[in-house]
């Protein structure tokens, strides 16, 4: 069983080893980069402040009005960020780093479908990471990010549906097209 | 984002009604999230807080702003 995964990680890894190699230069820059934006966002420290209060362990009664209880994806996944990482800038900028790493991903999977040129999808690749959306976004505590991973994976499957003329596999993109709204109200 | 995509599925080489249909079954599955959440976990919050919210911003028929000055508070209103 162990041989087996190790096997097929291995496989994995030579398949895409461009890809690979993108996420560990992406996580590098971003993760290293994280405290060189010179302000603090508003947003930054009230996302956190919200997830803590509502999805932590907050033991005050803050008698807040504001709540975002419909549509609480980031903040949810921002609170289990912090209870893993502990509350800090970084740690909750670093969960727009890692939600940028999965956008990564199904950006190379669209440009994969796309086409088979290595170089096509290299390029593709550096010109998504080097754009001013990502270098902002994924590196911001604020859930934006989350957004346009999501309609990414959209486009991945809009892609999939075309190019298999299948279409239940529109259905991924109701879901990634429709889950946005559960992130921020 | 999801009018734009309506609006051109009918062009995809796709069959347009089952195209149509497992679009709407994926949106439909979240919006049927929301509303089970809306009727179980929340529904106070609901009752008290998001109705008003959104209804404060939607009056048109207000005497007292034109229709041009509630788009505007619409638009530039938060929930802060």
């Amino acid at each position: 069983m162990t041989d087996f995964m190790n096997k097929h990680l291995t496989s994995t890894i030579k398949k895409h080893k461009s890809l690979w190699l993108f996420c560990l230069v992406y996580l590098g820059i971003f993760f290293l980069k994280l405290d060189s934006i010179p302000m603090i966002a508003m947003d930054e420290g009230w996302n956190a402040f919200y997830a803590y209060d509502t999805f932590g362990s907050n033991p005050y009664d803050l008698s807040s009005t504001i709540q975002y209880q419909l549509f609480f994806l980031y903040y949810f996944f921002l609170s289990i960020w912090m209870k893993w990482f502990g509350i800090s800038l970084i740690a909750v900028r670093s969960l727009a780093v890692v939600i940028g790493l999965v956008g990564l991903i199904g950006f190379y999977k669209c440009l994969s479908r796309l086409t088979t040129h290595k170089g096509i999808v290299i390029l593709g690749m550096t010109l998504f990471t080097m754009t001013n959306i990502v270098v902002v976004t994924f590196r911001w505590g604020r859930p934006e990010g989350m957004v346009l991973v999501l309609l990414i994976w959209a486009l991945f499957f809009l892609i999939k549906a075309i190019q298999l003329n299948n279409e239940t596999q529109l259905i991924g993109v109701g879901l990634f097209m429709g889950s946005p709204i559960l992130i921020q109200e | 984002m999801i009018i734009a995509f309506l609006a051109m599925a009918w062009r995809l080489p796709l069959k347009p009604i089952q195209a149509y249909r497992s679009f709407v079954l994926g949106g439909g599955i979240i919006a049927f999230f929301i509303l089970m959440k809306a009727i179980f976990w929340d529904l106070e919050y609901v009752k008290t807080y998001f109705f008003n919210h959104i209804s404060e911003r939607l009056i048109v028929a207000n005497s007292e702003k034109s229709i041009l000055e509630n788009v505007s508070y619409f638009l530039e209103s938060t929930h802060k």
